[in-house]
């Protein structure tokens, strides 16, 4: 399956992935090959792909999520490359999130 | 006398030429910005893109975004960007005229416009003409990033929801080519769905997560993000190129007057030489005489 990871300053991810982890409102998200086409909102957290036996995570300030055929596409605004795991990546993007509700006020 | 006239001229090809070397360095800097900026440009365009495409799977399934309904007299905001700095042509005027044409023509209208600046260039200019800018921001116009977006988007967002105003415009300066930007405006908010929405008959059969007007109204605020520093980036790309082609044109000029000079002063210097001849020549008649 191919994922596109794409925020406004650069793409950050593209590639053959086995899975992508996340979080929607309802819940923890966990994709695999196949998916039902899909367009979901992220929770402000963590997003991990798993790719080439190795898992990649990031943390985001929220954002959406668009499953179609043959590609899954999640589009952040915020978002920040994570040494680790899911954990230590829902952390990062919830303090991503905090970072940009403090600039609304 | 004359060696007067050749010292001034020496004087003038001498600063000529030492503006020369700065337009030229203003030139080569713009134009190794360009490349960066342009760069950015594409990745937020492809994001924007894909933002606009999930949108139109939206309406295409029957959502549609809500906006506040207004009567009567409109307040506008109109968010114009500029540059810092000067020494880009005419790309801040141009932009400045636009927005004053945009102003005049809601002013007509019996609207009420408030204005918020992005450059220095564009604050100047309203409170020269004694029109307090409601918010300015400088230093973002260099390399926008998606925090400046968010700084100046999000308080604008909030207004509008609360009715403090009706309508978001933005002036700025498309880049299309390196020869070619073109100032316009767009409106960001109230959220306006073009016609695309009917021609896309609701292709996916998409599942929607947790349902698609929350999915919508989840999705509205970062378009417009995204649209303000799409807008940003395109203004920031503008300026260099504006710069670059102004200063290519100084540096131009200034060898073409270098040129004119080195003539007059080769011109002044023979006089001189004339004179000195036509002197002694006169000295040894008057000698031998």
């Amino acid at each position: 399956m191919f994922v596109e990871v794409v925020c406004p300053e650069e793409n950050c991810f593209t590639g053959e992935a086995t899975m992508v982890i996340s979080r929607t409102p309802n819940g923890e998200i966990g994709i695999l090959e196949g998916h039902e086409p899909t367009v979901a909102t992220l929770q402000p957290g963590g997003l991990t792909i798993e790719h080439d036996n190795q898992r990649t995570s990031f943390g985001i300030s929220g954002g959406i999520l668009q499953i179609t055929g043959e590609k899954v596409i999640v589009l952040a605004e915020l978002i920040e490359k994570v040494d680790g795991d899911h954990e230590k990546a829902i952390e990062v993007g919830q303090g991503l999130a905090k970072q940009a509700f403090t600039t609304e006020e | 006398m004359a060696s007067a006239e050749l010292r001034i001229i020496n004087r003038r090809i001498k600063s000529v030429k030492s503006t020369k070397k700065i337009t030229r360095a203003m030139e080569l800097i713009a134009s190794s910005r360009i490349v960066k900026a342009q760069q950015r440009l594409t990745s937020s365009n492809n994001y924007t893109n894909l933002l606009a495409q999930i949108v139109e799977e939206l309406t295409g399934s029957g959502e549609m975004p809500t906006s506040p309904k207004i009567e009567g007299t409109k307040k506008i905001t109109l968010v114009v960007i500029t540059s810092d700095r000067g020494l880009a042509g005419a790309y801040n005027t141009n932009i400045l005229k636009l927005a004053e044409i945009r102003k005049s023509e809601y002013e007509n209208l019996n609207n009420k416009v408030e204005i918020v600046t992005v450059g220095k260039k564009a604050n100047g200019y309203f409170k020269y003409r004694n029109i307090e800018p409601k918010q300015n921001y400088e230093g973002i116009t260099d390399e926008p990033n998606f925090e400046n977006a968010l700084e100046i988007m999000t308080p604008l967002v909030q207004e509008f929801y609360e009715g403090k105003t009706n309508q978001i415009e933005l002036v700025y300066t498309e880049y299309q080519s390196a020869m070619t930007q073109t100032a316009l405006y767009k409106t960001v908010l109230p959220f306006e769905v073009e016609q695309i929405a009917k021609e896309i008959e609701s292709v996916g059969g998409y599942t929607f997560e947790p349902s698609a007007s929350q999915v919508l109204s989840n999705i509205i605020p970062k378009y417009t993000n995204a649209t303000i520093f799409s807008a940003l980036l395109n203004a920031s790309t503008s300026e260099h190129a504006a710069r670059m082609r102004a200063m290519k044109a100084a540096t131009e000029n200034a060898e073409e007057l270098i040129k004119i000079l080195s003539r007059k002063s080769n011109q002044a210097r023979q006089a001189e030489i004339t004179t000195e001849i036509s002197e002694i020549v006169g000295g040894a008649e008057a000698l031998a005489g």
